[in-house]
């Protein structure tokens, strides 16, 4: 029942075009958007229970989108009745759920290009790749297995006074972020707020690609958004609630690139997470939701370590029969502790994505930590700096630090040499300190320059100035993220973007592999 | 096929809609819906039914724009729509004429002479049937046979509906009384049917006691009807007042007001289910309505508006109307705008219960206002459902009968039956029950106009829901004030906090992010004054990080969501300057929105004059400050300086 539809675009030409004052970095915004207020061509459609309507929009495109009648959602998040919503670079699914009527929901639609493409799409383009793909595709079994998995975490957190900790595993691109944001979703309709705990660096869950972070989710997420995540505090109002996350520095956003190091930060944040579950009762009812990145049973030691760091009580398979029979058999030792492996089959509408809408989506949520959303935008703040007031660390990739280990399969063979019981000693860690070695994770910059630093996001620690400890460097987590954007090996300056308007407060940053083209 | 009759469905709930907006006749609206009748005749039936329903339903002074639209309907297109309402006629018109007052009795008689004279479109025969028209004649001859009768009567003077008394005079020939058999000829009353009518007998008691006889009527009908959702706000209104009543002296002015609530009540009670009146009606034609507080709500509300809130405004506004907050002066020309006026009863200062509704039903109309105002829609809708919770609040308060959220939740879950040792089973498996399903969604029945978020109707959720709503309020007044004052989006300006470190993280509570969060409350009221942006007020001072929490030099803002900055005067040649109170170096920023150069974060020393160069890091300031103070008050806020 899946009938494919393309739909041409009407020209739109914007009388105004609206830049942000005091940024004439050409950086388009979200308020470059072509708004046509006059001759908008709404498209009605009509979604029917049960079934989700699949639209992918090009990162040059916009959808504005109102939901006319019934109840619509995107991943479990509600959208609002006859408020006009924009979209612009994603792919959603819209989604009718069963209601006593089940009658659907009607939606009504319309497209645009965004202002500060439509010169610049010089590569002899006939404007079909901004063109919008959508169709409806009906999704009763899956939905339904998600809700049930639902209930199964809620009888959970009604039973007990733990709630359930949940890692979902899953191939690249089985559905896996879509499944843990409709299962915050729900919970957060049940009053709960769970954490929800991003370990795959490739997508930035309220920070940048190559992060890290475990974020309670204590309100909606803003669908709107870039991957529909939303805003993080500002130092005003924001149109929806924001989020607080605590975020670790990885700095790749393939999990194997330095799998020390990701090790290492996963152990971290899991005692971040486990901590604040000791503090907040709320959170603690809820449960954590873990998001991996593409792993499989190659990658078991990482499974055991994510397992282990956020006591792990159930893990869902999305997709992969042969890695559910082969954890059950590697975790039949778990039997005091129960571990519940649970699977669940693989949604058919998970979308494709391929490599340059995965790039286009990371430089789309850069901007965004930046500028802020449609709704929320933000103003971020240029300023020079000297290198000699800076500490510059940059992210050691596996095959520097061994080159022989980068030929070896992912994750196979290779368990680090790392004295768990000593990372995980904070308040007496000085038994070993001084041996404790950086090699394997970070190496310091001495001599900073543009090759290095062109373009890269530069994580900004925690750490007070002049802290020289490699075992803080290791532990500290990211207070936020600087952009450089020119860098002179002359006078040895560069100019940054900061989130926040004024100088550096901290100075040891580490550069990271994540680029940044404004 | 199926998306042939979504089309119908749609385009009948958009007609249900149109019609809910049909207040007065507007033309427009008029000729827009018999159009669309005309192209719909294939639903005719199903048209024609709206219209009916909306005829019965809806207030007395709104019965009027859907006859005139049912009267198009019927001339300009004839066929099948006259002939489809055949013998129903003589109720439809009956049942409004004795509804509405004397004016619109007026029009509705002219309405009838024109359908005598109106032949079936295409046709030759009548418009309506022959005997039909005769009850509709006999009807009309009867009727203004005991209004002749009444008119010596010392109570007939309430015929007059001018300025200021038009909705008190609705009920003035007390039609409410007459005992209607549908289908049937009523039998007008040939005397005033209300008893008691001197004024010595108005109490507190005996209102009470007519609220007594009310109440139980009307919810046995809401048992009848239980998804009828004015009824149920018709007994929350009836609730309300009776909480008043119990615990309030009244004047005898405000015991009129309030009878002719009562009245007014009464009559949409009766009138949408033709059954008879409860007897022992205190009844007292009021010539003077005393409005406690009278606020002129200019018309423009309607027209400032988009459609679709306009339309939930106009629901709100019915509600209002029916529970006597809302006066409602109409002058029956077709397309003049209606006036309003808001009364807010003076009377509540003991008992709690009524206190607090009496201050939420103030704001939520103050909001109103607001919205209307300043074009805020959206607001309006929010605060429609506000209201409503309010009201089901009373109700729950007298009744005591809502189930919590949280005990729904509960049983459903035990119903469930989740087996723990074999999850993969349910998972697989189950079968979602609807009732389950609308744990997700029905179960929280009020939805939010702007952004979706789904509230109980349980205390707790009534409560959420009101907090969610004023910080809504307050989010978009201070976005749009941001805006407008600096003329365009570059106004705004925020920037993106730093996220906090580990041990702050952990001590962190996300209620502090909410709008449930009393500290969003606590700056709302204080736009001038600085105070430490939410997240750094969550976060716990430690002994030894606290001097260097970042976030504490660039969390500080204005309420108002600003940075605070010191303008450097123009004469200033220096423009590099420092804190006094930590000495450090502070270099000058220019901001291209206002042309000035700044001394970002910063604040002119208190008493210090136009051209001083004495500032302070705020931080530094509200620091020292507080270190001055008794105790260490996190959440100590100063005054800011005037500079
Ligand atoms: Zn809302
Ligand atoms: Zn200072």
């Amino acid at each position: 029942m899946k009938s494919r539809r393309q739909h041409l675009l009407s020209p739109f030409i914007s009388a105004a075009m609206s830049v942000i004052p005091g940024f004439s970095t050409g950086v388009s915004t979200d308020s470059d958007i072509v708004v046509d207020s006059g001759s908008k061509k709404f498209t009605e459609l009509h979604i029917p229970s049960q079934s989700e309507w699949r639209v992918e929009i090009p990162f040059q495109t916009v959808l504005k989108l109102n939901v006319v009648s019934g109840i619509a959602e995107i991943y479990g998040t509600e959208l609002p009745n006859n408020v006009e919503m924009t979209f612009s670079g994603a792919k959603i699914s819209i989604y009718a759920p069963q209601t006593e009527s089940n009658t659907g929901c009607t939606i009504k639609y319309t497209t645009g290009i965004k202002k500060s493409n439509q010169s610049g799409m010089s590569s002899g383009s006939n404007g079909s790749e901004n063109e919008i793909t959508e169709y409806i595709s009906e999704e009763e079994s899956s939905m339904v297995q998600n809700i049930n998995l639902h209930f199964v975490l809620e009888s959970i957190r009604q039973q007990t006074n733990e709630g359930p900790r949940v890692m979902v595993i899953g191939n690249s691109q089985s559905g896996k972020t879509s499944l843990l944001k409709t299962l915050a979703a729900y919970a957060l309709k049940m009053d709960r707020s769970p954490i929800l705990v991003n370990l795959n660096p490739q997508e930035g869950v309220y920070s940048l690609p190559g992060s890290l972070t475990a974020t309670p989710i204590s309100d909606m997420f803003e669908v709107e958004s870039t991957n529909g995540w939303g805003n993080t505090t500002t130092s005003g109002v924001t149109f929806h609630n924001p989020k607080q996350p605590i975020v670790k520095n990885y700095g790749f956003e393939k999990f194997n690139e330095n799998m020390d190091l990701y090790k290492y930060q996963v152990s971290k944040l899991g005692v971040a997470v486990m901590s604040r579950l000791e503090e907040d009762a709320e959170v603690r009812q809820s449960g954590v939701l873990v998001d991996t990145p593409a792993l499989t049973i190659k990658d078991f030691t990482i499974i055991e370590n994510i397992v282990s760091d956020f006591e792990i009580n159930m893990i869902v398979v999305i997709g992969n029969e042969r890695l559910v029979i082969e954890l059950r058999k590697k975790f039949r030792h778990k039997v005091n502790n129960p571990l519940n492996i649970v699977k669940l089959t693989k949604s058919g509408g998970v979308v494709e994505v391929d490599e340059a809408f995965v790039r286009n989506l990371q430089q789309q949520t850069i901007r965004e930590y930046f500028y802020g959303t449609l709704k929320s935008p933000l103003s971020p703040y240029n300023t020079n700096i000297d290198f000699k007031d800076l500490v510059i660390y940059k992210t050691v990739e596996s095959s520097e630090f061994n080159p022989s280990l980068a030929f070896l399969p992912s994750g196979d063979d290779f368990t680090p040499e790392v004295d768990d019981s000593d990372m995980m000693d904070e308040g007496n860690g000085n038994r070993k300190s001084n041996e404790f070695s950086l090699d394997k994770y970070y190496s310091k910059v001495e001599e900073p320059d543009a090759s290095l630093l062109s373009n890269t996001i530069l994580a900004i620690t925690q750490l007070p100035a002049n802290d020289k400890s490699a075992k803080n460097l290791m532990n500290t987590s990211v207070m936020g993220y600087a952009y450089v954007s020119d860098v002179d090996d002359a006078k040895k300056k560069m100019r940054i973007l900061l989130p926040v308007p004024g100088t550096l407060p901290r100075n040891i940053l580490i550069v990271t592999g994540i680029r940044y083209i404004e | 096929m199926a998306v042939f009759d979504q089309n119908k469905a749609d385009l009948l709930s958009d007609f249900e809609q149109s019609l809910k907006e049909l207040t007065f006749p507007a033309l427009p609206v008029i000729e827009n819906l018999t159009e669309i009748a005309r192209e719909n005749t294939d639903v005719a039936d199903k048209i024609l039914q709206l219209i009916k329903t909306r005829i019965a339903k809806s207030i007395p002074d709104h019965k009027l724009a859907s006859l005139y639209l049912f009267d198009s309907i019927v001339k300009k297109i004839g066929p099948p729509y006259n002939i489809l309402v055949g013998d129903e006629i003589f109720e439809i018109y009956s049942n409004s004429y004795l509804l509405v007052n004397d004016k619109t009795r007026q029009r509705l008689s002219n309405l009838f002479e024109t359908w005598k004279n109106t032949k079936s479109k295409g046709s030759n025969s009548p418009l309506f049937p022959r005997n039909q028209m005769d009850k509709i004649e006999r009807f009309l001859q009867q009727a203004n046979k005991s209004k002749s009768g009444n008119e010596g009567d010392a109570y007939g003077s309430g015929s007059g509906s001018g300025p200021g008394s038009g909705f008190n005079t609705a009920s003035s020939t007390a039609p409410s009384s007459t005992h209607t058999t549908p289908g049937s000829t009523p039998s007008l009353p040939n005397k005033p049917m209300l008893m008691d009518h001197s004024k010595s007998t108005l109490t507190n008691a005996s209102l009470i006691k007519d609220i007594d006889t009310l109440i139980p009527f009307s919810q046995n009908k809401l048992r009848n009807n239980p998804s009828d959702s004015k009824l149920q706000e018709r007994i929350n209104a009836l609730s309300k007042l009776r909480t008043l009543l119990a615990s309030q002296n009244m004047s005898v002015k405000e015991l009129q007001t309030i009878q002719d609530r009562l009245r007014n009540i009464m009559q949409q009670e009766f009138g949408s289910s033709g059954s008879s009146t409860p007897t022992g009606m205190n009844t007292i034609p009021v010539q003077t309505p005393v409005p406690v507080v009278a606020t002129t709500i200019h018309s423009s509300l309607s027209s400032s508006t988009s459609p679709s809130q306009s339309n939930i405004a106009n629901e709100f506004f019915n509600m209002l109307i029916a529970s006597g907050l809302v006066k409602v002066d109409q002058s029956l020309i077709p397309g003049s705008h209606p006036k309003y006026e808001l009364k807010f009863p003076r009377i509540i200062k003991t008992g709690s219960v009524g206190n607090s509704i009496s201050s939420a039903s103030n704001s939520a109309l103050e909001r109103l206002l607001y919205g209307a105002k300043n074009g805020l829609t959206g607001e309006i809708g929010k605060t429609s459902s506000n209201m409503n919770n309010i009201n089901n609040n009373t109700n729950t308060n007298t009744n005591g009968g809502v189930v919590g959220f949280e005990t729904l939740k509960n049983i459903e879950l035990n119903k469930l039956n989740v087996d723990p040792k074999n999850l993969q089973k349910f998972i697989s498996s189950n079968k979602p029950s609807s009732v389950s399903i609308s744990l997700l969604y029905d179960s929280k029945p009020s939805k939010c106009g702007t952004c979706g978020k789904r509230f109980s109707d349980d205390e707790n959720g009534i409560q959420k829901r009101r907090l969610h709503l004023d910080w809504h309020f307050r989010v978009n007044k201070r976005l749009s004030s941001n805006t407008s004052t600096t003329g365009g989006k570059g106004g705004i300006i925020q920037s993106r906090n730093w996220y906090l470190d580990g041990y702050d993280w952990v001590k962190f509570k996300d209620e502090n992010l909410l709008e449930y969060s009393t500290n969003g409350a606590d700056s709302a009221n204080a736009m001038n004054s600085l105070s430490l942006s939410s997240s750094s007020k969550a976060s716990t001072p430690t002994p030894g990080s606290n001097s260097n929490n970042p976030n504490s030099i660039d969390g500080l803002l204005l309420n108002d969501g600003r940075v605070p900055f010191v303008v450097i005067p123009t004469n200033e040649t220096n423009m590099i300057n420092k804190c006094q109170i930590c000495q450090d170096q502070i270099n000058a920023t220019y901001d291209d929105d206002s042309g000035e150069w700044r001394w970002v974060n910063c604040i002119k020393a208190p008493g210090e004059g136009k051209n001083s160069r004495k500032i302070f890091h705020a931080t530094c300031f509200l620091e020292a400050n507080k270190k001055r103070g008794a105790d260490g008050d996190l959440n100590v806020k100063v005054k800011r300086e005037k500079i």
